[in-house]
């Protein structure tokens, strides 16, 4: 299907037209009990705006599509803070990269030029974890067993520290985290990467908060830093918004009237597979490419609203569908992962005449206000 | 929106038009301050009432990355406070409270308090687009934001150089760039050489890597903000930042300026005696002398109030310093072109000797102060507490018996060489009060419609209700009424109007863009047209 192909609007399977698809994307929200507004990684800022807006009309929970795979980098931050960042001064400043387990130029094209130094003088180690190798354009590297990272990280830590580590290595290669943390910590500045939101990582939250302790306790001999590289999306700009308008970054609740965090509880997927929402709106990212099955399968049987470019299969024929332009076609505003705010500009060859999800979410935000208006009467 | 109201009858303090608790109306026209209205306007019956401009907060810290940041690194603490609710048809959106309140709640509370105008006190200009998009959902109150300088390539290379007209064009460049108010200089060239090399500068100490010194950057920027006439002087965090013996850097700051214009932010935090790595001690009472002598400077107090605060300041060190004293959370983030910020979420124990100092410390210096027109109330919110503590601070001022309870919680010795142990009885009259919370940052931050009710001002006012309780009195405002429209009435959010966004706009030789996009080719990672903030970016300009 081509993006001028899609049709504007579907009613449970059906053409409609865009102003059938609002007021029946209105009527199965406002009537909802629980209503879910998930997504928004692939939104604008000026579209995750309006989703939070619409979550807090509807009283219902509030998430973003990565919430659950960045909870692990996210718990760290809340529990003992973070040195980070951003690109620009890794690349102005940083003397030695460290790759923790992944290579961030595979996961963003393009994305060495805004973190790489232009000097030759930078060393660059790459640690792979088990499978999970760092780039291969390294001049150092080490391998530590996936059952033993966590393990490796408090070693390196206790190394930087000064400490001596004495007893059976478990497999680990004391001598090259020696050599390790002698680089950390002689580096004058460094930057050590890692992924933000790995897929189903049950040892995320333990590597998250062990890499911010390393970066903290080094402080004194060189300065660290921490970049949590997510995935190509605007999930950045969702947490920021979020935070800004509701205090919390994801799983908001406001079905008593004002925000709740409640990670685990509020998140889209525990609250679908648990079986609390009976509506949902999906906008800015597809079901598929971040939910757990049970959870898909959840969705497939809740009535939803999703605006996106293309009809989603998750969604089920239950609901409605309301065309909306892709981000790469929307102009507004995104973060950059390190929280740099950019403004996009749409393709030149993009689908120019699909009202962006920003207009779209304000339609419903409307047409559930006039429902609203119409009880109060 | 009622487009006329007479608020008839209130005690009128208007101290920048001599107006001293007289009885008289106050004329609203069109979201103006009018000289008259026909007999049968609208009236809101002030019979009894203390009516005031709205207050207006020349430092506080409410939008914007680090500000962002503060919220994400404490959730549990946005469950302290009211959180707001949606009300369908009238507040539309909800929020949290705590140290650092959501936008929504944020400007709600600074209504609540008769609060009509806020400034954010340190934006990157990187983080401009960010701030205005926190500042499109502030309510209730006008907004603007100081753009950071001072510890960036952009301008210390020029400095470093002796360009001082280039360095003016970059800098009104990057006002108009961020849609700034005013220009913020933090611990200049001091962040640039900690991030570096871990190094204080004293004022004539060398920047590491760099022909400058603090006092020539601080020459340069102040400079070039009063030719560029901007409407607010250079914003000024001094160098040592809440270290013992940092008097002697404020006094040498002052002395540096040489008769150029500049506003000494938080002014408690740089006024202590003792030595360097010991007790800080007070010596408020030499800078509060040397502040009222010097017409070029004027302040703000960044008094500290006990209970939760919320640390976050563009100079890093101070971040790490309090991280280390409290082993508390704490996020420390560079920024590329030589910014970053720390965060650090602390309490002020009146048991602690440090604390209870620098309480003194503030009170002192408001009490001493001979010009409450130069030195106005703030507490940094919410580094030294939250902007909810102002109705206390002003009991502490106007009631001798208040502050003397607070004094008696206190260790002694914290009130060791303070003016405030050799029995100071000085007690704020309400006119002075409304000099410190609105005329006079609305005058020293260049606002002619803010801060007053002569005709024409913005139709700003507070109306309080007189109380034995001073706090009490000013904790809950009976009416405000903003831009004109009544947003407060008997104690309760009733209309919830978005304010407008205050920024200067300076002119710049276009050809000084060459040398950014240079510049930030060499060291940014967006292109120059990334910088420059949209007018359509701006809420309601």
């Amino acid at each position: 299907m081509t993006a001028r192909s899609v049709p504007d609007a579907l009613r449970d399977g059906r053409g409609c037209s865009v102003a059938e698809g609002v007021d029946a994307a209105a009527d199965l929200l406002a009537a909802a009990r629980l209503p879910l507004v998930w997504g928004l990684v692939d939104s604008t800022v000026e579209a995750q705006r309006e989703a939070a807006s619409l979550a807090d009309r509807l009283r219902g929970l509030l998430d973003t599509a990565l919430s659950v795979r960045r909870a692990g980098s996210r718990e760290a931050f809340e529990r003992i803070g973070l040195l980070t960042a951003s690109l620009g001064d890794v690349r102005n400043h940083a003397r030695l990269l460290v790759f923790w387990g992944f290579d961030p130029d595979v996961l963003h094209a393009g994305f060495r030029r805004l973190y790489a130094p232009k000097t030759s003088a930078c060393g660059r180690v790459a640690v792979d974890v088990g499978e999970s190798r760092g780039p291969s354009d390294v001049e150092d590297r080490l391998t530590v067993p996936a059952e033993g990272e966590i393990d490796a990280l408090l070693v390196l830590r206790a190394f930087v520290r000064g400490r001596r580590v004495e007893g059976p290595a478990g497999g680990l290669p004391l001598g090259a985290l020696r050599a390790l943390a002698g680089r950390l910590t002689a580096c004058g500045y460094g930057a050590v990467l890692y992924r933000a939101d790995p897929p189903l990582d049950p040892r995320h939250a333990e590597r998250a908060l062990a890499l911010s302790a390393l970066v903290r306790d080094a402080r004194r001999k060189a300065r660290l830093r921490l970049l949590a590289v997510g995935s190509p999306s605007n999930a950045t700009g969702g947490e920021s918004v979020l935070t800004w308008q509701t205090g919390f970054p994801s799983a908001v609740s406001f079905a008593r009237g004002f925000p709740r965090y409640g990670p685990g509880e509020f998140d889209g997927e525990s609250a679908l597979v648990r079986g609390d929402v009976d509506a949902a709106l999906v906008v800015g990212a597809r079901p598929s490419s971040h939910l757990s099955p049970l959870a898909l399968d959840a969705l497939g049987r809740t009535p939803t609203v999703t605006v996106a470019a293309s009809p989603v299969d998750e969604a089920g024929a239950r609901g409605v569908f309301l065309k909306a332009a892709a981000l790469e076609d929307t102009p507004g505003r995104v973060f950059r992962m390190d929280g740099v705010v950019t403004r996009r500009r749409p393709r030149p060859d993009g689908d120019a005449g699909a009202p962006t999800e920003a207009e779209v979410l304000a339609r419903i935000a409307r047409a559930v206000d006039r429902r609203s208006a119409g009880r109060a009467r | 929106m009622s487009p006329r109201l007479r608020i008839r009858g209130g005690r009128v303090y208007d101290p920048a038009h001599g107006v001293d608790g007289e009885v008289r109306d106050v004329c609203i026209e069109d979201g103006r301050i009018a000289e008259s209205l026909p007999r049968d306007a609208p009236v809101l019956d002030a019979s009894g009432l203390v009516v005031m401009a709205g207050a207006v907060d020349i430092h506080s810290h409410v939008a914007g990355p680090k500000v962002n940041l503060a919220r994400r690194l404490s959730p549990e603490r946005r469950r302290e406070g009211v959180p707001s609710t949606r009300r369908a048809g009238r507040f539309l959106r909800s929020g949290t409270a705590g140290t650092v309140p959501s936008t929504f709640t944020t400007g709600r509370l600074y209504a609540l308090l008769g609060y009509t105008t806020v400034f954010d006190a340190a934006v990157p200009l990187l983080g401009a687009r960010h701030a205005h998009l926190e500042l499109a959902d502030t309510p209730l109150v006008d907004k603007g934001f100081y753009v950071l300088a001072g510890n960036d390539d952009l301008l210390l290379r020029p400095l470093a150089a002796h360009e001082d007209e280039e360095a003016r064009q970059r800098l009104a460049w990057a006002v108009r760039a961020a849609r700034a108010y005013a220009v913020k200089v933090v611990n200049p060239g001091g962040v640039h050489a900690w991030k570096t090399s871990r190094a204080a500068v004293g004022l004539d100490d060398p920047v590491p890597g760099l022909a400058l010194t603090p006092r020539r950057i601080l020459q340069g920027i102040a400079g070039a903000v009063d030719a560029l006439r901007l409407p607010h002087p250079v914003h000024l965090h001094c160098n040592d930042l809440g270290l013992a013996g940092n008097a002697s850097t404020t006094l040498a700051t002052m002395d540096a300026l040489e008769g150029r214009r500049a506003h000494l932010a938080h002014l408690q935090f740089h006024c202590y005696g003792g030595e360097r790595g010991g007790r800080p001690t007070s010596r408020a009472r030499d800078v509060v002398e040397a502040l009222d002598r010097s017409a070029n400077l004027s302040a703000d107090v960044g008094q500290v109030v006990f209970g939760e605060a919320t640390t976050m300041t563009a100079d890093a060190r101070v971040g790490e310093m309090l991280h280390d004293l409290t082993g508390r959370k704490w996020v420390d983030a560079d920024l590329e072109l030589e910014g970053g910020c720390g965060i650090v979420p602390y309490e002020y124990r009146e048991k602690n000797l440090v604390h209870a100092t620098q309480w003194a410390v503030g009170l002192e210096l408001l009490l001493l102060s001979r010009d409450p027109w130069r030195l106005v109330l703030s507490t940094d919110h919410p580094n030294g507490g939250t902007f909810l503590s102002y109705p206390r601070l002003v009991r502490w001022l106007m009631d001798k018996a208040f502050r003397d309870e607070q004094i008696a919680r206190l260790p002694p010795k914290a009130l060791e060489g303070t003016a405030l142990a050799d029995g100071l009885a000085r007690e704020y009259t309400l006119s002075e009060i409304a000099i410190v919370t609105r005329a006079g940052p609305a005058r020293l931050l260049g606002l002619a419609s803010k801060g007053h009710l002569g005709p024409g001002a913005d139709a700003d006012v507070t109306l309080y209700a007189p109380d034995e309780d001073i706090e009490s009195m000013f904790r809950a405002p009976r009416h405000v009424v903003k831009g004109g429209v009544r947003v407060v009435e008997d104690g309760r959010l009733r209309e919830e109007v978005y304010g407008r966004a205050l920024q200067a706009s300076p002119e710049h030789d276009p050809s000084v863009e060459r040398g950014i996009r240079a510049l930030l080719e060499e060291e940014g990672t967006l292109p120059l047209e990334d910088y420059v903030v949209g007018e359509d970016e701006v809420a309601a300009p």
